[in-house]
């Protein structure tokens, strides 16, 4: 089956990295970086806590486009332009044109997410290298910030392929995928608001308690993969936090494969 | 092995999406495609023609019937290493070069690089194509990436060549090019699949003939035997899908 | 052969459930409420780099101001002069962005006003809500209730009473308080009444209670001003101690300050409280 998948994952990168938007996207870590030098001149104290901010920011919208746009547009081609049946006709199994897409799309991914994040990590040396006094951070959170943004983007990923195999077209796939974005990005500090509403005010409905609790589990908790206050603040993470929180990314990331590979079994390409 | 496809009894209805119309596409179509033989299949636009390889291929599942794709289901994943396709719309891998597409159908289809690099110099060579171009396939013209995907189809010497319109968009030397490869493979005892539009291309190149109209087979003959009845296949066509002629 | 490969699939789904919701539950982290609020809002560039999304960021901004203050009472009961002057760059920038959305100003008023004693900040904000916001009452109505209870200024607490009182809407309120404020002494009375409209207007347990205790103590401190007054009408002077007030029968005993102080009259003859109105601090 190996020999079946790496190719079309071979090709998968290769369609990726070729897109116009993964350029376009580094060079927009290139005008953020500018952007941040210019930006932080402003900043009265914290410089530090401001670039990091910026940076991590750019990298986030970075991944964003990459998904929705160089991974969205490869699907569209897929689905709308019927090139998916040139995998399909092909001793490519449906299982496996699910898996070869999503590691050739992850490995897309962390190659431009590497590019990005030595961009990025230039730009911070550069500006604490300019404002020594009000640069207290250290990088190491930074770059596990990177890490786990990264982590943030893979299942959005996994979210982008199931819509793809379960809608007929690419553009509601990419608009579902932003509003699961949104979502996933806000869930954890909804449902962390409502229980301490809860506890507080009286006669606070169990039912929306349960409903949001609901949610959460479905949706990926991308805020939990966001840790700019930590990276800014430079504030310690647990080691458990950090296992955790990736064995969910893992389970989370395996389970929607799965649907998407069952989705995607019984499509039918007319 | 001498049966290589089979359609028994397949009926094929689509769902349009939800509260949309179903539309009937196919209705009862049976017929059986032999080892060597050169199969043309020829309809008007919305026959069928396409839902049919469609069917081939497994990218869609047929309401009644059976099919069998070299006595297997055709959704088995080892049988389609045996299989050429090229579709009729030539979208490809914009990205890729002609290379690389080529590579990619070789290796899915267990070829080591060794090997499509040989069998690929020859195909480009054969089809006066730059092998090492650079260029990607959306950088060329129609006509140049319907050879990048013809060359895909074949690289790995497929046993059943399933053509879809093989000649849109084709050049004369194109056209040319192509014939030529459907009767050398012909020689060779491979089977093909093909539809077309172009009646002559179909006199000139198969065995069996069947003509679909409305979803349903209407004629399934030997070229042999059609031509003895005196005359051309443009007439029984005609014929067959009651076009009356024009005074 | 294909239908067992296709349960496993199934299979594998209903096990991982569960490792999904486990693995959710033991991530979940407390993000931490930063004590040094270094907000960073570059004024000239936020409405441009708000763009059409203004009104939504001020939303967003309040929302959160909200919770971020909820959290500090909730922990400690007082917020400190640090986080009384983030919450006051946020609330500034919010008005940048939407000076049209009411709420920014019903926190100005509540919490810079009240909570952090800085009238004067929060009349600067209040003012820009004044004129943009032309049909509102309440707005003017705060302003001028500032300036009479925290700023002493009578003069243009009258002025602002009136403007609050020409736009519609203006309750019989503010007739009362033009009265009040017509005489000496009118303070307390003034302030038990805004309250009394600030606790109608609450939406949530948590004003609502936080209210309920300033009205508590108000209404004992006017108690004790009517007992002064009563005394000082007998005996033409004012107490020296509250106790007297309670020996020569006036009233049966000093209430308890819910503040947790001790009501004391001071030199110049006011009721006054060692908690100042404020939660004795948690340690």
């Amino acid at each position: 089956m190996l020999s079946r998948v790496y190719p079309f994952i071979k090709i998968t990168v290769l369609d990726g990295i070729r897109n116009r938007i993964v350029i376009g996207v580094i060079a927009l870590s290139i005008i953020s970086c500018l952007a941040n030098i210019v930006i932080t001149n402003l900043a009265a104290q914290d410089v530090g806590k401001v670039a990091i901010d910026f940076e991590l920011s750019t990298f986030s919208i970075m991944g964003l486009f990459v998904i929705l746009f160089a991974c969205g547009n490869s699907l569209y081609r897929d689905i709308d332009k019927k090139t998916v049946s040139l995998a399909i006709s092909r001793a490519i199994s449906r299982k496996e044109y699910i898996l070869g897409r999503f590691v050739g799309y992850l490995v897309t991914l962390i190659f431009v997410s590497f590019i990005s994040t030595i961009i990025g990590l230039i730009t911070l040396y550069l500006i604490k290298f300019l404002h020594p006094k009000h640069f207290e951070q250290t990088f190491g959170t930074v770059i596990l910030a990177h890490l786990f943004a990264f982590i943030g983007f893979s299942m959005l990923l996994t979210v982008l392929i199931l819509f793809s195999s379960l809608t007929t077209s690419s553009y509601t796939a990419i608009l579902l995928t932003i509003m699961i974005y949104f979502i996933g990005n806000s869930i954890g500090e909804l449902r962390d608001f409502a229980e301490s509403l809860a506890s507080v005010v009286a006669g606070f409905p169990e039912s929306f308690k349960v409903m949001l609790r609901i949610v959460h589990f479905i949706v990926p908790d991308l805020g939990k993969f966001d840790l700019k206050v930590f990276a800014a603040n430079v504030l310690p993470v647990d080691i458990s936090f950090i296992v955790f929180s990736i064995a969910y990314a893992v389970v989370y990331c395996m389970i929607l494969l799965l649907l998407s590979m069952k989705a995607f079994e019984k499509r039918e390409f007319i | 092995m001498s049966q290589i496809l089979l359609f028994e009894s397949v009926s094929k209805t689509y769902n349009l999406g939800i509260g949309k119309k179903r539309l009937p596409v196919l209705f009862d179509v049976s017929f059986s495609v032999n080892k060597g033989e050169v199969f043309g299949f020829v309809g008007p636009n919305g026959a069928g023609k396409s839902t049919t390889i469609k069917l081939i291929l497994n990218l869609i599942f047929p309401d009644k019937g059976r099919i069998e794709l070299f006595g297997k289901h055709p959704g088995n994943v080892e049988i389609k290493r045996k299989i050429g396709y090229l579709p009729e719309i030539p979208y490809y891998y914009d990205y890729l070069t002609p290379y690389e597409l080529a590579w990619f159908s070789g290796k899915v289809a267990g070829l080591d690089d060794v090997n499509i690099k040989k069998k690929a110099e020859h195909l480009f060579g054969y089809f006066l194509f730059e092998p090492h171009t650079t260029k990607k396939i959306k950088e060329l013209s129609k006509g140049n990436a319907q050879k990048a995907g013809i060359i895909a189809t074949l690289i790995h010497d497929p046993e059943f060549l399933i053509l879809d319109e093989p000649m849109t968009g084709l050049d004369p030397i194109g056209r040319k090019l192509v014939g030529d490869m459907i009767l050398k493979f012909k020689n060779e005892g491979k089977t093909i699949f093909l539809t077309s539009h172009i009646l002559s291309d179909v006199e000139r190149f198969c065995d069996t003939i069947a003509i679909i109209f409305e979803g349903k087979i209407k004629l399934l003959e030997s070229k042999e035997a059609l031509l003895k009845t005196g005359n051309s296949l443009e007439d029984i066509f005609c014929d067959v899908i009651g076009l009356k002629e024009v005074k | 052969m294909l239908k067992l490969r296709e349960k496993l699939i199934w299979l594998l789904i209903i096990i991982l459930l569960p490792l999904n919701f486990f693995f959710l539950e033991t991530s979940r982290i407390n993000k931490p409420h930063l004590k040094e609020e270094k907000l960073f809002l570059p004024e000239p560039f936020l409405k441009i780099f708000a763009g059409e999304f203004n009104g939504i960021i001020a939303d967003f901004l309040i929302i959160n101001l909200s919770s971020y203050y909820g959290g500090i009472i909730m922990e400690k009961n007082e917020a400190v002069e640090r986080e009384f002057d983030y919450m006051y760059k946020v609330l500034k920038a919010a008005s940048t962005l939407d000076p049209y959305y009411f709420d920014t100003y019903y926190f100005t008023q509540t919490i810079i006003g009240w909570d952090a004693r800085k009238p004067e900040m929060a009349i600067e904000l209040l003012k820009i809500g004044t004129e943009k916001r032309a049909k509102d009452w309440l707005l003017p109505y705060w302003i001028g209730f500032d300036y009479y209870y925290f700023l002493k200024n009578k003069k243009l607490a009258a002025h602002y009473f009136k403007e609050a009182a020409s736009r519609p809407g203006a309750t019989d309120l503010l007739v009362s308080m033009t009265a009040i404020a017509g005489y000496e002494g009118g303070e307390t009375e003034m302030a038990i009444l805004f309250l009394e409209d600030a606790i109608t207007r609450a939406d949530d347990e948590f004003k609502r209670r936080k209210f309920l205790t300033r009205l508590d103590a108000l209404k004992k401190i006017l108690f004790l001003e009517k007992a002064v007054k009563a005394y000082e009408a007998k005996y033409r002077k004012k107490p020296e101690h509250l106790q007297e007030l309670v020996i020569k029968n006036i009233i049966t005993k000093i209430p308890r300050d819910p503040y947790g102080g001790e009501f004391y009259i001071d030199n110049d003859g006011k009721i006054k409280t060692t908690s100042n109105l404020r939660f004795v601090r948690k340690k």
